[in-house]
């Protein structure tokens, strides 16, 4: 056999020479006519495949049916234009390799054609041969030399001489300036040589195959392009599903307020019905009023009668990370996970529990990173619980986590709200009672005290000597010392009631007051010198008498009781300045460093000693202190032990302080 | 001697006695009661006191509605008053005021003022 050239170059070999034997002219003109005929038949068989090839490639959508198409322009091709066909269609990777013959081959050597005999691409003939070139290959007769070559091995060798190949042609197939495989068809011996003409056929059946093909490929890229915006839109809806629902148990938990039973509550009931649970519980760890921790749970699909008799759940292998906090336990049959049943007692679920198949715990852990509690779900179908889910839950359980947070600190505050009303209460009923207490010496103690003072009073005026005298004096001073404590005392707890020095002011003058006090502290018979008094400026002022002589008598009567013996008491008033007056009481003596810095503190000394001369409770500068300060004014003291000297400095300002809505109206 | 009467009211028997014999030395008549309802009772049945020494916290009848009583009616009302007491505040405003427990010289030059 021998080789002929490709298609450009040669002529088919067993193309009749008819012009060198001249026949009659009824021959040729019977000759001329079968031959019309046969050209007719075979446009019209040509044209019936065309037909038959459109048909054929008319609905391909899909890879399964681009193969089941090309098989049937293969079968269809080597049964009406061939004895054999293959279609390679060129893909990325190995190309797709359709073949069909007609009765050509061993059924053993089919099978090897698709699978073992590949053509080679450095084969100079054949599909990788015209991709390269791009131009059809057409061989009018085949050597046995072309089969050799173009073997892969020796029983491909066979196989190919087998079949008796006589002819052979393989062109492109063209689509959109591409080229998207090869059709291959081969002639054997007793098939007549492909001439030209089929050869042009060949290609316009290879360009409609082609065609189909890339339309195939285009219909099915628009296809996937379809597919991939479809999953995208079903992706985007369910996450904007989940974003809505998850919004709404947002919206759920802040409308559940506060209240904390509710917040749980809500959660579970939520977080059961997005998940898709058939029952859902919120364990929930809680701190007592003593400190002490329990659990609480809150049920959501099923009766609360379904746990109650099975206990809170202990902390099992498969309970174990989710109150740990670890993470996420998610199971499609809880019952085949290698922790599940390894505990004493049960080794499982008790009895009477809900069915649990599918199982899904998250951990709810707090802001501060405490474990909260665990949102657990429950089905009884196996395999219901998905990652979304599992992401859902997730979710749920951080917005849980803040409801709770915010719900326990508001619980907190409440519950610090209702201590402050209770030991406000408290206080209040102190208050009531320090005021009752307070009514009780000012009335109740007076009364007595005032019948002695007034029946010692009658003794000492009918007294006619000296021995009933003294002693009745005596009866007076202390009546009289008890007086002046219990009206400190008085004044001590108005002040730390809260309700100050009352004051009851009029015009007078200092000066006034200043000489009946110390009228009043004017011992009789007493050697020592008497305090003085010395002015300057006006003295006159807005105050309140009494409160006034009470400070005088304090100041006056601690100068003279606290003086070094024989040293004179300076009482002096400035009143040179116009909107204040400043009282002075100076005198010999110094007061004890340590007493110094606390001497205006009440109740001073009361630390179990006694000061040297000290007669009174250590309330007579305090009160003198808060009566200068409901004055508007100041009391200082300025005392050097050194020096031997002390003198206590009251500001009184001469009009009370005008009210700020006044100043304002003032000033309008 | 005899300066006048004095009327006491007080609750407080010890006070009232005390003060009736203070009063009685000082020269001055003295007719005691023990709440404002018998103040008042003496005041309308005896002849007319030079002063009246008022306790102001009393059972049955305060000082307090004693006073506003004498205020009321036009013969009582120029009667003087000095209101003894041992909480200043719950008088009534403009009353004489001795604190208990009472200086009795003080009271007595004042009771001097009216009688």
């Amino acid at each position: 056999m021998k080789v002929d050239d490709p298609v450009r170059s040669s002529r088919p070999a067993t193309q009749p020479h008819h012009e060198q034997d001249p026949l009659p002219e009824s021959e040729r003109r019977g000759l001329a006519e079968r031959s019309a005929l046969r050209t007719a038949e075979r446009e019209r068989d040509v044209a019936r495949l065309k037909g038959e090839i459109s048909f054929a490639l008319g609905d391909i959508t899909d890879t399964e049916g681009q193969v089941l198409a090309l098989q049937q322009v293969a079968d269809l091709i080597a049964k009406g234009f061939g004895d054999w066909c293959v279609i390679h269609v060129a893909e990325p990777g190995e190309a797709r390799r359709i073949a069909s013959h007609a009765d050509v081959l061993k059924p053993t050597w089919t099978q090897a054609f698709s699978t073992r005999w590949r053509p080679r691409p450095d084969s100079p003939r054949g599909h990788f041969a015209v991709l390269r070139s791009g131009q059809p290959q057409w061989f009018p007769s085949v050597s046995d030399q072309m089969l050799v070559e173009t073997a892969v091995d020796p029983e491909h060798l066979e196989a190919l001489r087998a079949m008796h190949i006589s002819s052979y042609l393989c062109v492109p197939m063209h689509a959109r300036r591409r080229i998207v495989g090869t059709l291959a068809c081969v002639r054997t011996a007793t098939s007549p040589a492909y001439d030209e003409r089929e050869v042009a056929f060949a290609q316009q059946i290879a360009d409609r195959v082609g065609l189909a093909i890339d339309n195939s490929r285009l219909y099915r890229e628009a296809q996937e392009a379809r597919e991939t915006a479809e999953r995208l839109y079903v992706a985007e809806q369910r996450a904007r599903a989940e974003a809505e629902a998850l919004a709404r148990v947002a919206q759920a938990l802040s409308e559940a307020g506060l209240d904390l039973d509710a917040v749980v509550q809500r959660v579970t009931d939520e977080a059961t019905a997005l998940v898709g649970a058939q029952f859902g519980a919120f364990f929930y760890n809680a701190v007592g009023e003593k400190g002490e921790e329990y659990m609480l749970y809150t049920l959501s699909g099923a009766p609360r009668a379904a746990f109650e008799k099975l206990g809170l759940p202990r902390n099992t292998p498969i309970f174990a990370p989710t109150f740990a906090g670890v993470g996420t336990v998610r199971l499609d049959d809880v019952k085949k996970d290698p922790r599940y049943g390894t505990m004493s007692p049960h080794h499982g679920m008790p009895k009477g529990h809900l069915p649990v198949t599918s199982y899904l715990a998250v951990p709810v852990v707090s802001r501060t990173g405490a474990v909260t509690g665990g949102l657990f779900f429950g089905h009884s179908a196996p395999g219901r619980f998905t990652e979304q889910h599992e992401r859902i839950a997730r979710v749920l359980a951080a917005h849980a986590s803040l409801a709770i947070d915010n719900a326990r600190v508001f619980q907190a505050s409440r519950e610090g709200e209702e201590r402050q009303a209770r030991l406000v209460g408290e206080l209040e009923h102190a208050v009531r009672f320090s005021e009752m207490f307070v009514g009780i010496l000012g009335h109740d103690l007076r009364n007595p005290l005032s019948a002695i003072t007034t029946a010692a009073s009658v003794v000492l005026s009918r007294a006619d000597s000296e021995r009933v005298a003294k002693p009745v004096s005596r009866i007076l001073g202390s009546a009289d010392r008890m007086s002046r404590m219990i009206d400190q005392i008085l004044d001590f707890t108005r002040v730390r009631l809260g309700g100050g020095i009352p004051l009851s002011r009029k015009r007078f003058e200092l000066a006034d007051i200043c000489r009946l006090v110390l009228d009043e502290l004017r011992g009789e018979g007493d050697d020592e010198p008497q305090a003085q008094l010395e002015l300057r400026g006006p003295t006159s002022g807005e105050w309140d008498e009494d409160r006034l002589a009470q400070l005088v008598s304090n100041l006056a009567g601690n100068a003279l009781q606290h003086r070094s013996p024989g040293t004179p008491v300076l009482v002096s008033i400035d009143g040179s300045m116009p909107d204040k007056v400043t009282l002075s009481v100076q005198n010999r003596g110094s007061v004890p460093p340590d007493l110094l810095p606390v001497i205006f503190e009440p109740l001073r000394g009361r630390d179990g000693r006694k000061r040297q001369g000290s007669s009174g409770l250590g309330l007579g500068l305090y009160i003198s202190q808060q009566i200068a300060l409901a004055h508007g004014g100041s009391i200082r003291v300025d005392s050097e032990p050194g020096a031997d000297h002390t003198r206590f400095d009251v500001d009184l300002p001469r009009s009370p302080p005008v009210p700020q809505q006044t100043q304002q109206e003032n000033v309008k | 001697m005899s300066h006048g009467t004095v009327l006491v009211v007080d609750d407080d028997e010890d006070i009232r006695e005390s003060l009736r014999d203070a009063f009685e030395d000082a020269g001055y008549q003295v007719r005691c009661a023990a709440n404002g309802r018998e103040g008042l009772d003496a005041l309308k049945k005896y002849d007319r006191p030079c002063v009246v020494v008022l306790d102001l916290i009393m059972p049955i009848m305060t000082g307090g509605e004693m006073y506003d009583a004498m205020q009321a009616d036009p013969t009582l009302a120029e009667v003087p008053v000095i209101m003894s007491t041992s909480d200043a505040s719950r008088a009534p405003s403009g009353v004489l005021l001795l604190k208990k427990p009472v200086n009795l010289q003080r009271m007595l030059a004042t009771i001097g003022r009216f009688c």
